[in-house]
């Protein structure tokens, strides 16, 4: 009688979780399989055909795909910088530099923003003839000014630096958090004991935030993965010659450009692959920290 | 208790009158994504009225019409294709451009849904561009042709004839050097969105073909770039580059903000589409706006062909209201409402019944004339698939860019063209066949 009591209390704590996985399956799982199982079709005339690996084998043999990696991967190299900066913002803000108040809003703005229209209002600024050009030109700094969307060596950077830009604010918020709630008397008995902003920054902040600075880390390298689209189509549209596609606008421009859904789910594929890797990878640091 | 017996049987006689009334008949849906008012400017305007009249006409429609941008028009439709929840009514550009669509399954052929004798009135050359195995998929939205569109003013200052700047390649390069020296920049250009690079092929391209068999045989990779009758035009470009007749900002700008360099004076020349030069005339004077053929350096039987594509619409596949969508369509070539499409649009419906009288401005009987006098042939309305977005138009923004020399272009052009028919072979299949 109590084994059956147990059983069935056993059941019912399924039962309770039983919405938040059929949501999950709904919304993740399902989708998922869709992608992957339609990766190995293709479309003639509205209808699938099964083609084997064959949409693999032709996506890792277009350059598109190597470049869009490539400039992902020159994106994640901005991530270290970006939690960086973000930290070290947040630790001025921390030590209440004067106007941090108007700081803090003033940093958080961009973040907020949406994405087009910070795409659109810096496709204009950052034109040949564009307003940047201009104040430069304007202070005798005309050799600074550049196509900076237009030349094929800048554009990712200017890309980048945009983003970074951005995302600072999303940070610093988050480094500000935990700085907040760092013991004081550290800072304190760092003073006494004579150190200066560098080491307290370098021995105090650094690792009591190590594990933000590790979800930073993460959640900053999937973004860059995942979220950059519209960066690219609002500023480049993957241009000039190609050199600022990233993944996501290839899957875009193979989905809905070339109307090959297929080869797109191919590459969507490929980046849940990436993904998945830096999730775990992310876990692991976790265990590992516990 | 009485009271409320009577108040109980009143509701239920007022609920059962309720029920019993006829329902109001609901009406039946149209929905219509469209562009056009990007290079027909008054097209929104004239859609608008057209749907007006349509639901006085038809009390029990609702049309509900859509205007798209450059951007997303394709990728709007595509997606809602996916999901199978498409208009009833999509607007394309013509050629593979449409026909894309129809070889990915986003369309339903029209022969069943529009009479023979509307498809009569349709001139065949138009008709040709969306007629696909035996099939007739797409009906013409309106045409025009590209030209060049340059300040009259500037040409007078430089003292060349107004009305006819130049007609060969070397008559263009001098007026070119003229503008520059006096200060203007010739060309207004901007290759940013991509949208150039196929604007440029048509007016340059085309020149050393002798028929469409030669573009056909290109775009199969039966013939290759690198062959100077199909090159010519890179060299011809990277001479304007080289000499500073396009705008230095030509990287930073997009197509449209390329074109409105001549409205503002930033530039004396552009590429247009017919019905925006017409427009631009209207707006800006026959004084100050000229409208002319490209200048001719090729040696091709269509050197001094013009180009005037149709835009189409289509009905989607998963359109929920084909007949109404048909019946939409057939009311747009009504006689007055083609007249309406000219007046509101400056855009002309390919029919045989288009009045010429209508003219109104000089860029449109200079385009009459042509028509009379030039072959029509249109370069980009054979590429193939996906090439111009994977292929033409990153490889020429790298003319610029990179200053890849139209050698190497044409190697890349090759390996572009190839990939593009190894990464598609079912719709290449069918491109194959529409091209038999």
């Amino acid at each position: 009688m109590l084994a059956l009591g147990k059983k069935k209390n056993n059941l019912s704590r399924y039962f309770f979780v039983l919405p938040a996985y059929l949501i999950m399956a709904i919304v993740i799982i399902y989708p998922i399989i869709f992608v992957i199982s339609n990766s190995f079709f293709t479309n003639k005339m509205g209808e699938s055909v099964f083609v084997g690996i064959r949409n693999y084998r032709l996506a890792f043999k277009d350059p598109l795909f190597y470049i869009a990696l490539k400039n992902n991967l020159i994106l994640f190299l901005c991530v270290p910088l970006l939690s960086f900066l973000s930290l070290l913002t947040a630790s001025l803000l921390h030590a209440k530099i004067w106007g941090w108040r108007i700081f803090q809003s003033i940093i958080f703005i961009p973040y907020v923003l949406a994405t087009p229209v910070v795409g659109i209002v810096f496709s204009y600024l950052l034109q040949l003839n564009g307003v940047v050009n201009k104040t430069l030109e304007a202070i005798n700094l005309q050799s600074l000014a550049k196509d900076w969307l237009g030349n094929p060596q800048l554009a990712l950077f200017t890309i980048a630096g945009i983003i970074i830009w951005k995302q600072l604010g999303f940070g610093v918020v988050l480094f500000l958090a935990r700085l907040m709630s760092v013991d004081n008397s550290l800072y304190e008995a760092a003073t006494i004991d004579g150190a200066g902003a560098i080491q307290k920054f370098w021995f105090i902040t650094i690792p009591q935030t190590k594990k933000i600075i590790e979800f930073h880390v993460i959640i900053s390298l999937i973004d860059m993965l995942s979220w950059v689209f519209n960066y690219i189509f609002v500023m480049t549209g993957g241009g000039p010659g190609n050199k600022t596609y990233v993944l996501e606008f290839l899957i875009y421009k193979k989905a809905f450009g070339g109307g090959d859904m297929n080869i797109a789910m191919t590459y969507c594929v490929v980046i849940l692959f990436i993904a998945s890797f830096l999730i775990t990878l992310y876990s692991l640091l976790l265990r590992k920290d516990d | 208790m009485k009271k409320r017996l009577v108040t109980l049987f009143l509701l239920g006689l007022v609920v059962l009158t309720a029920a019993c009334q006829p329902k109001p008949k609901e009406k039946s849906q149209l929905t219509i994504w469209y562009w056009g008012e990007q290079e027909a400017p008054g097209y929104k305007n004239y859609m608008e009225s057209m749907v007006k009249k349509y639901e006085e006409k038809n009390p029990d429609v609702k049309v509900n019409a859509v205007l798209q941008e450059s951007d997303t028009m394709y990728t709007a439709f595509r997606t809602a294709e996916h999901a199978g929840a498409g208009p009833d009514i999509q607007y394309l550009w013509g050629g593979t451009q449409a026909l894309e669509d129809v070889w990915l399954g986003n369309c339903t052929p029209l022969d069943d849904l529009i009479p023979a004798e509307v498809f009569a009135d349709i001139p065949e050359s138009s008709l040709k561009e969306t007629n696909w195995d035996g099939k007739q998929w797409g009906i013409p939205a309106y045409q025009f042709a590209y030209g060049i569109t340059y300040n009259k003013e500037d040409m007078k200052a430089i003292g060349v004839d107004p009305e006819i700047p130049f007609t060969t390649w070397d008559e263009f390069l001098d007026v070119s050097q003229k503008l520059k020296d006096n200060g203007k920049t010739p060309i207004g250009f901007g290759i940013k969105d991509g949208w150039l690079p196929a604007w440029i092929g048509i007016f340059f391209g085309q020149q050393n073909l002798d028929s469409v068999n030669d573009e056909i045989a290109l775009m199969r990779g039966d013939k290759s770039f690198s062959d100077p009758k199909y090159n010519e035009w890179l060299y011809k470009l990277e001479e304007l580059k080289d000499k500073g007749f396009i705008n230095e900002d030509i990287l930073s700008l997009d197509f449209y903000q390329g074109q409105q360099l001549l409205e503002s004076n930033g530039a004396s020349m552009t590429l247009h589409a017919q019905t925006y030069a017409a427009s631009l005339e209207k707006s800006l004077g026959k004084d100050k706006i000229g409208f002319i053929k490209a200048p001719i350096f090729g040696t091709g039987k269509l050197a001094d062909s013009i180009a005037v594509p149709s835009q189409v619409y289509v009905i989607p596949k998963s359109a929920k209201n084909k007949e109404e969508a048909a019946k939409f369509l057939i009311f747009l070539r009504e006689k007055e409402n083609m007249k309406a499409l000219y007046d509101m649009a400056n855009a002309m419906l390919p029919s045989k019944s288009f009045d010429s009288s209508w003219l109104s401005t000089e860029v449109d009987l200079t385009v009459a004339n042509w028509l009379n006098k030039y072959e029509n042939f249109c370069y980009q309305l054979y590429f193939a698939p996906m090439f111009e977005a994977e292929g033409l138009a990153p490889i020429i923004q790298k003319m610029f860019s990179e200053d890849l020399s139209p050698a190497d272009a044409s190697v890349e052009l090759d390996e572009a063209l190839k990939k593009t028919i190894e990464q598609n072979p079912e719709i290449n299949e069918a491109f194959r066949k529409w091209n038999n």
